[in-house]
């Protein structure tokens, strides 16, 4: 759209007086659905918010009020460290080698003529399987007697690893499925990206004689920063959020090495039924991702 | 020009050895679940059963009631799926075509929605289905994500690009506002729509947490839960363990396969107005 059309549709939109159909209309349907949003999704937020302060039994029905005791217990709890390293340790391991896998695929695929849609068909194919399929593949692969993994280090004749089962291996072992998962939805974004880039740059590259690292580096690579930026900011606030491959694959063990933030928020709201904590602890989670996706969004503005 | 020859070859052979990678995984669920259970553990493992069987599928569908567990997720996504994506084309027609006081600072409420995580709503909105005493069931899984925020941006961007011309000319023939709505703007944000249902579908087919919490009887369970809730008690049958997974993966593959080229440019999409 040529800018002189766009600035015209915009004066006729500010032009359009609020007729009575058109205040009918919206009484009807947006006046009900921002009620919706007020009660599910705005209301919950105050709510959560000051529950976080009380104790809240929902057994005895009382609610006694404790001031910011609750988040001063979570954030001196000895999981608390913990916790906070697991989770960075998986959301940016993740986001890394997420990326790099995607990017190097992305441009591999970007070389193709052929077949380029049945790749990346292939590679998605995880990404959309539920995640509950993909963990259990996954913790019969790691299963450290009957696993197909031991079983050909046992063949090689290599000492084999106990994966899930061993509080060293067990957070890289989730790391290593979920970027198995994840990558799918990175290589289909990052090469829309790659594909939009305008032939002309690669062909002015080539008169001028630059190497492919150059080209790269000082071509390919900044026209791609907003993509990269989308996918790096999306993989690490999933990351932060990681919940299901833990609940099922390794319920937080051995001895706390895959506890992470939601889990232990679910632990502490529907195992322990401490409601208030729960709360808490859920808006540190909130302060912490908010903070990062802030810090990581100016990043991505400065290196302009 | 052999040496790029060479190169192009190269890439597809390592892009065919990434494949394998990822393909395989899946490979090694479908060949493990139609082993019997001495087979499955056997040493050294064999890639392709030896006697295929059927017999970890029957019990999955005896133990797991895996049919059943088919039945709630379709209905929960399907009814989701369609919900939320009606809310979110009207939602981003709405702003993007009208005007009224606050509109701005609604839309900005309605995106900030969108960083809060999942876990902050979750203890909240627990507490207030009990209240309407709806916990354990079909409702309160279904309605509360359905106001997603997530399209409505899209829907907003994509509904600008339709003239206005062709709805001032619907007000001119006499159609009311609700009608041009669902008769002029709705079939032209066919693209997006395709795009959003593809996206609310896998997510809600795929989603545990909020179910979790939320359904309670063993007969309302989705697949995702009844596959873990199994598992986390039966996982040593292997066998019966990964035909269930098998099960669960089955209707998602499907629905890809038959809707590929959608999907794919339904992602882009999202990915590069992002």
């Amino acid at each position: 759209m040529s800018t002189q059309h766009r600035s015209r549709m915009k004066a006729k939109h500010k032009m359009t007086p609020l007729t009575l159909t058109k205040r009918k209309f919206l009484l009807c349907w947006l006046i009900p659905i921002l009620a919706g949003f007020a009660v599910f999704r705005v209301w919950p937020l105050i709510y959560g918010f000051y529950i976080s302060f009380f104790d809240w039994d929902i057994l005895s029905k009382t609610h006694t009020f404790l001031g910011v005791t609750n988040y001063v217990k979570e954030l001196t709890h000895p999981l608390f460290k913990v916790m906070l390293w697991n989770t960075s340790y998986f959301a940016f391991a993740t986001t890394v080698l997420s990326l790099v896998v995607s990017l190097v695929i992305a441009l591999m695929l970007n070389k193709t003529t052929r077949f380029k849609g049945f790749f990346r068909t292939l590679f998605y194919l995880p990404n959309m399987t539920s995640l509950i399929a993909v963990s259990i593949v996954w913790m019969w692969l790691y299963q450290p007697q009957y696993g197909l993994l031991n079983s050909i280090l046992r063949q090689i004749g290599l000492p084999t690893i106990s994966w899930l089962k061993s509080p060293d291996t067990a957070m890289i072992s989730i790391v290593i499925m979920s970027v198995w998962r994840n990558i799918g939805f990175p290589i289909i974004v990052l090469l829309a990206g790659l594909q939009s880039i305008p032939q002309e740059y690669y062909e002015a590259a080539k008169v001028t004689g630059a190497k492919p690292s150059q080209v790269f580096f000082y071509i390919t690579l900044p026209l791609m920063k907003p993509v990269i930026l989308f996918v790096t900011v999306t993989s690490l606030m999933e990351g932060f959020k990681v919940f299901q491959q833990i609940y099922i694959m390794t319920g937080g063990g051995p001895l706390n090495s895959t506890t992470v933030f939601a889990y232990r928020i679910f632990q502490l709201g529907f195992a322990q039924l401490k409601f208030g904590r729960a709360a808490s602890l859920a808006f540190i989670l909130f302060g912490f991702v908010l903070v990062l996706t802030i810090i990581q969004l100016r990043i991505g503005r400065s290196k302009d | 020009m052999n040496g790029r020859k060479i190169a192009i070859w190269a890439n597809y052979v390592v892009l065919g050895v990434i494949g394998i990678i990822m393909a395989f995984p899946f490979l090694w669920m479908i060949f493990s679940s139609l082993k019997p259970a001495g087979e499955i553990i056997s040493f050294p493992p064999t890639l392709f059963p030896a006697n295929p069987t059927l017999e970890n599928y029957a019990k999955a569908v005896s133990m797991i009631k895996v049919f059943r567990l088919y039945g709630n997720s379709f209905f929960i996504t399907v009814t989701y799926t369609i919900l939320t994506v009606f809310l979110n084309c009207i939602l981003g027609y709405i702003f993007g075509k009208f005007n009224f006081k606050f509109k701005n600072i609604i839309f900005v409420v309605l995106l900030a929605t969108l960083v809060v995580p999942k876990e902050v709503y979750v203890i909240p909105l627990y507490l207030l289905m009990d209240s309407f005493s709806l916990i354990d069931s079909f409702i309160s899984v279904i309605i509360p994500f359905a106001f997603s925020a997530y399209g409505v941006f899209l829907v907003r961007q994509f509904v600008y690009g339709i003239p206005d011309e062709l709805i001032s000319a619907g007000r001119v023939d006499g159609c009311s506002e609700t009608g041009i709505f669902f008769r002029i703007a709705l079939p032209l944000m066919k693209p997006v729509i395709s795009a959003l249902l593809i996206y609310y579908f896998l997510y809600q087919w795929n989603d545990f947490l909020w179910p979790l919490v939320m359904l309670n009887s063993e007969k309302k369970f989705t697949i995702a839960i009844g596959l873990a809730n199994f598992v986390g008690e039966h996982f040593s049958n292997y066998g019966v363990s990964l035909a269930g997974a098998s099960f669960s993966i089955l209707p998602v593959v499907i629905v890809f396969l038959i809707f590929q080229k959608h999907i794919i440019s339904g992602l882009a999409l999202t990915g590069l107005k992002g």
